[in-house]
This record gives structure tokens, sequence and C-alpha cells, in this order.
């Protein structure tokens, strides 16, 4: 689902980013997909290639690689 | 540690990490399936696993005759690399 579809579905059709309450966070529901092998995960640290975000210093760098 | 043994060891910890994780995941998610019966076929995997190490490494162990306590004999922690 796009990201603004799920804006949408939340706080109704047509509300833009703009429209959204200051200060208030959004966490995404996590899905059951891309995973490590378990002999990677335990490498890498998790099971869940979305979540393997090292901290390099600089900032988080997807998947990993 | 023979290897044969060392990697034994090394997929058991990797299978038991991933066990962990998708018992975090169904914490939060305790409907859904796919992650379910990923779960049921690693424990499987691990029960299968442990069973083969239990094998090369008895605790219990038959020395002519007589038993020992064969844990005490197995690689200390500090023996096992990795």
């Amino acid at each position: 689902m796009e990201h603004k579809d799920k804006i949408c579905s939340v706080f109704g059709e047509g509300c833009e980013i703009d429209d959204l309450p200051l200060a208030m966070t959004y966490v995404p529901m996590q899905q059951w997909e891309k995973l490590y092998e378990p002999c990677e995960a335990l490498e890498r640290g998790t099971l869940f290639c979305k979540l393997d975000l090292p901290f390099i210093g600089k900032g988080a760098v997807p998947d990993g690689k | 540690m023979e290897n044969n043994l060392q990697s034994l060891l090394r997929e058991i910890q990797a299978v038991k990490f991933a066990l962990i994780e998708t018992k975090l995941f169904l914490d939060t998610h305790p409907c859904d399936c796919e992650a379910m019966e990923y779960y049921l076929c690693q424990k499987e995997k691990l029960e299968e696993l442990t069973a083969r190490w239990e094998k090369a490494c008895p605790d219990i162990r038959k020395e002519n005759g007589q038993m020992r306590w064969a844990w005490v004999d197995s690689p200390w922690p500090w023996q096992v690399e990795g």
C-alpha cells in the first residue's frame, strides 16, 4: 500500500501530510517479509532485512548492504 | 572441537536466533499464519539439530560399563570458536 494511501486510510480521503496533527508519531506495522536465512540473520543481528539498519556514523543504511 | 560439531553448533545457534526473532514478531502479530508456519518449521529443525548434537555430545556417557557425567568433558565455552 502506497504511503499516501496509508495516510488516507487512517485520516480520511484527500488528507495531505500537512494536514496531519503535529508532534504525533506514526509507526508503520511491521510486515512478515524479506527474511534472512538463519545463518545470515545471526550475522546481521536481525531476521528481517528491513530492520537491518547498521549505524555507520552517518545515518541508518537501508538493508545493511 | 571437530569441524562438523562446530558447524552443527553454529547452525543450532542460528536457528535459535531465528526462533527468538519470530517469537518477538508473533508477540505483536499473533494471527500471522505465515510467521507461525515459519516458527513451527524452524522449531522442528531445532529439535532435529539438538538431537544430533546430544547424540554426538551426550551428557552421560558409558565407558566400559561405567557411567560418567560427560558434560564436564565436552568442549567448554572458551574452547568453542565463533
